[in-house]
């Protein structure tokens, strides 16, 4: 292969850079008490734990509530087993969370709040000011809690593809290029203005398709993988993205 | 949320929440969007698992499959030996299970390792593995054709970029006598540079003819690129199949079309240069000896459609001193008179009026003034008008009735040959003329009046003519066409808009002005530019040297008389729209075909005239004008 580095991410990059996590991975487990299971349904809170406090907040917690709620939350989940009461349905994190989650507020919240202040360690490390900001541009007149929830998750997951897309490019030098092609991520395909884009790049028009194609592409297996970490078989990918697609369509 | 923000795709308002400002929904919906492209072709078998590769090539690591069809299957791997990654094509298992098959692939192998150019994917080895045949090739970082024009369409300079390295590639191989028989997007592949790697050469022979004994229908070619005589006879092809294809794929990247059974050209269906439409109709010709016969000749009829890579600035050059830029003018009206409204009107008329004439920059003021001079060359006229026709040639030095007109001949006869000096301000404003008074004095005792006209001065219409109709074409032009070129710089799809600029006469208007293509003229690349525009305007006419509009002649019982008045102010309003050529090396425009219409919409003022027998109301003016006028560079010396 030449090493042509004109474009796109190197061939040579480590492929194995996109920690998945596996939702399958903690399904499997079952009771959900190994260690990788463990670590893999971690991470997944430590990625999508935003939704969650946004549905708190949006139920009428103030700031401060919601944070610890999800905290305890998630000290709940991650010690408890569960998972392996999640009717051990084979069923996506997304759901699973949610339904954790109202069962949690509906049953244990008060219990458990009551308990927490004032001692234990953080399991997440929330950070309450990003998070209420963030949580204020949420659209606010008709969300009701749980389609902020689903709106959140869905930004959440394209907000880490885009992160790591970003990052694989960087890495290679290709900062510049990210920047002059992510239009190729949201455009139609007729209305890419490859011309435009090879004279910023100083490539030809031709190149120009060629990086945007494997953008696309690169931006396609990242969204795909990251969908599969949630989600228990990869038959159910098609599924949920068409279902995140739909969420933020009528958000 | 802020109002002011909206996806520049969708439209709909984008949260501030949007991941990196792009709009969450489009995000998930180009995710969503399978790329096309990849995976079109339907493979006739499965192609083996990685595992099962691996065992059967154990230098290599085998790393994903990318590309599966009738040929085979394509797998990314890497020589662990040499750490390079490769790409590796198995045959459909079963395509050669005798002696026969194996030599043969061992000789067409040995043809295609020679095949050594930057525009073939390079054959690393060839062999047999556990029962599958197999080509070690070039990995190419990139996509096919086809995945590329699933990207969009694809601008006539971008496939004007692409076909002629195809034609290089093929041209190679045709001349080592190797055939591809099986170009398509597919095919083609395009490295991140966008250079063009031609695959699978050959392959189609190979796989295809073994095929053919149990499953023709599925790897016999594409049917869509096939070349009719590859359909009827597949064993009896040569090159010109290829070229076809060739022509297949580039219809398709022109238009994003398969031609039909019937060939439209490309430029039916797209905005491209008509002449390409011979480049492609002539590679699709059903006979082989009707298309180019060799491939780099298509290559040699796209080289005249440069395309610039960059974009270029459009901007007028005057000639160094002493250069002699003859230009050659003609204009063809179509004047359709209502007059009073009673016979003999309407009347039509019909008048081509053309000139030859030579502009040398004799000298250049500092302050940016300039000397000029005009030469007369040649000069013709023909009308057709109340039924009489006659025309005169200063080349020929014919006329046909020269008793009815002879003062227009006689006068071109004249003043053929003569020579006006320009003295222009740094705007290319006449400041004054030398030389045509000269010409006045030799014209009044030479040409008998042959009908009555201003008496005042006879001739004031060839004063007009030069200090009008010749400089128009150039040095006045120059201050419009200044106007109509764009203010940055442009490439071909580029368009810009000229505000209030002159479509016709005093008119005003706004021109819209597209820069089409890059087009040939006189062997030089110009800009192909298209303009239109529309303007309205009030035309003050002197009755004293109008000679267009409102000339004050009538035509009564066949013979023409003054009229009762003449239009000295009046409102037209018109379209122009044309074709310019500009080029921008020389800073000219090499031709320049203009269509203008326009009418008088209202008579403002009229002035009588001395004549008692049309003396009254009846204003004679041109009503409706159609001109077709063409200005071309004849050199630049």
């Amino acid at each position: 292969m030449a090493t042509d580095e004109s474009g796109g991410y190197s061939e040579s990059r480590p492929a194995a850079l996109f920690v998945t996590t596996h939702w399958s991975e903690v399904l499997a487990a079952g009771r959900g008490d190994t260690t990788r299971a463990g670590d893999a349904l971690a991470r997944l809170c430590q990625t999508y734990w935003y939704p969650l406090y946004a549905y708190a907040r949006r139920r009428g917690c103030s700031p401060h509530d919601a944070q610890d709620l999800t905290q305890e939350f998630f000290a709940r989940l991650l010690a408890g087993n569960w998972v392996a009461k999640a009717d051990r349905q084979r069923g996506r994190f997304r759901s699973f969370l949610l339904s954790a989650m109202k069962h949690f507020m509906a049953n244990e919240w008060n219990k458990a709040s009551a308990q927490k202040r004032g001692g234990g360690q953080p399991i997440l490390s929330l950070n309450d000011d990003s998070a209420e900001h963030r949580y204020r541009l949420e659209p606010a007149e008709r969300a009701t809690p749980e389609s902020l929830f689903e709106r959140g998750w869905a930004v959440t997951l394209l907000e880490g593809v885009l992160a790591r897309l970003d990052e694989e490019y960087r890495r290679t030098g290709k900062q510049t290029w990210m920047e002059a092609m992510r239009p190729a991520l949201t455009t139609d395909r007729e209305s890419m203005d490859y011309a435009g884009m090879a004279q910023t790049l100083g490539i030809t028009e031709t190149a120009a398709r060629v990086a945007a194609h494997r953008l696309r592409q690169r931006y396609r297996q990242l969204i795909r993988a990251e969908v599969a970490g949630t989600v228990a078989s990869p038959e159910e990918v098609e599924a949920e993205m068409r279902h995140l697609f739909r969420v933020l369509t009528n958000g | 949320m802020d109002p002011q923000k909206l996806c520049q795709n969708c439209q709909a308002p984008l949260a501030d929440d949007a991941p990196h400002g792009l709009c969450p929904a489009c995000l998930m919906k180009v995710a969503l969007a399978t790329a096309t492209g990849a995976g079109q072709e339907k493979p006739g078998f499965t192609p083996p698992g990685i595992a099962e590769l691996a065992r059967k090539f154990p230098q290599l690591e085998i790393i994903e499959l990318i590309g599966c069809g009738g040929m085979g299957a394509v797998y990314k791997a890497r020589q662990k030996e040499l750490d390079r990654i490769v790409a590796l094509k198995i045959l459909p298992p079963g395509v050669g299970n005798d002696d026969a098959f194996a030599e043969r692939f061992t000789r067409e192998a040995k043809a295609l390792a020679r095949l050594n150019h930057p525009g073939i994917i390079t054959i690393h080895d060839s062999g047999q593995a556990d029962g599958l045949y197999f080509f070690l090739m070039e990995f190419v970082d990139g996509v096919n054709l086809r995945q590329l024009l699933a990207t969009g369409r694809v601008s006539p300079r971008e496939a004007l970029a692409i076909v002629p390295q195809i034609c290089d590639a093929l041209q190679f191989a045709h001349d080592q006598c190797i055939v591809h028989r099986d170009i398509k997007p597919e095919n083609i592949l395009l490295d991140r540079r966008g250079r063009v790697k031609v695959a699978d050469f050959g392959l189609a022979k190979l796989v295809g003819e073994r095929a053919s004994l149990t499953d023709a229908g599925r790897v016999m070619g594409t049917p869509a690129y096939m070349a009719p005589e590859q359909a009827r006879h597949p064993d009896d092809v040569d090159h010109r199949a290829d070229i076809y294809a060739l022509g297949v794929v580039f219809y398709q990247m022109l238009t994003g079309e398969l031609p039909g059974k019937r060939i439209e050209p490309p430029s039916k269906k797209v905005h491209i240069d008509v002449r390409l439409d011979e480049v492609v109709l002539r590679a699709l010709e059903k006979k082989p000896e009707l298309r180019y016969q060799q491939v780099s000749e298509v290559k040699t009829s796209l080289e005249a459609f440069v395309p610039a890579a960059t974009p270029v600035e459009l901007k007028l050059k005057w000639p160094s001193p002493g250069k002699r830029i003859v230009f050659c003018f003609d204009m063809k009206q179509a004047i359709e008179d209502f007059g009073s409204g009673q016979p003999p009107y309407p009347l039509k008329y019909d008048i081509a009026i053309g000139f030859e004439y030579a502009f040398t920059v004799l000298k250049e003021v500092p302050e940016g003034g300039r000397e000029v001079e005009l030469e007369l060359l040649e000069a013709r006229i023909g009308t057709m008008a109340g039924g009489m026709t006659w025309q005169y040639d200063s080349a020929k030095k014919s006329s046909a009735d020269p008793s009815s007109h002879s003062m227009v001949a006689a006068t071109f006869g004249i003043i053929v040959g003569a020579k006006v000096r320009y003295f222009l301000d740094a705007s290319h404003r006449i400041e004054r003329m030398e030389g045509v008074d000269e010409l006045m004095k030799q014209l009044k005792p030479a040409v008998p009046l042959a009908q009555p006209s201003n008496p005042s001065d006879p001739f004031v219409w060839v004063r007009n003519m030069f200090s009008n109709i010749f400089t128009e074409t150039y040095f006045k032009r120059l201050a419009k066409l200044d106007r109509l070129l764009p203010p940055t710089a442009v490439q071909p799809g580029d368009s810009w808009t000229v505000l209030d600029a002159y479509p016709i006469e005093e008119t005003r208007g706004d021109f819209k002005v597209v820069f089409q293509s890059w087009e040939m003229r006189a062997d030089r690349p110009c800009a192909r530019l298209e303009f239109q525009g529309v303007g309205k305007g009030t035309v003050k006419n002197n009755p004293e040297t109008t000679l267009n509009t409102g000339s004050g002649m009538v035509l009564r019982e066949g013979k023409w008389v003054e009229a009762g008045a003449r239009v000295s102010n009046s409102i037209l309003e018109g379209t122009t729209s044309g074709v310019a050529w500009f080029d921008p090396e020389l800073g000219l425009t090499h031709e320049t075909n203009a269509i203008n219409d326009f009418k008088m919409v209202k008579t403002i003022s009229a002035v009588p005239t001395e004549n008692p027998d049309t003396a009254g109301p009846a204003i004679h003016m041109p009503q409706k004008l159609h001109q077709v006028i063409t200005v071309k560079l004849v050199s630049a010396g």
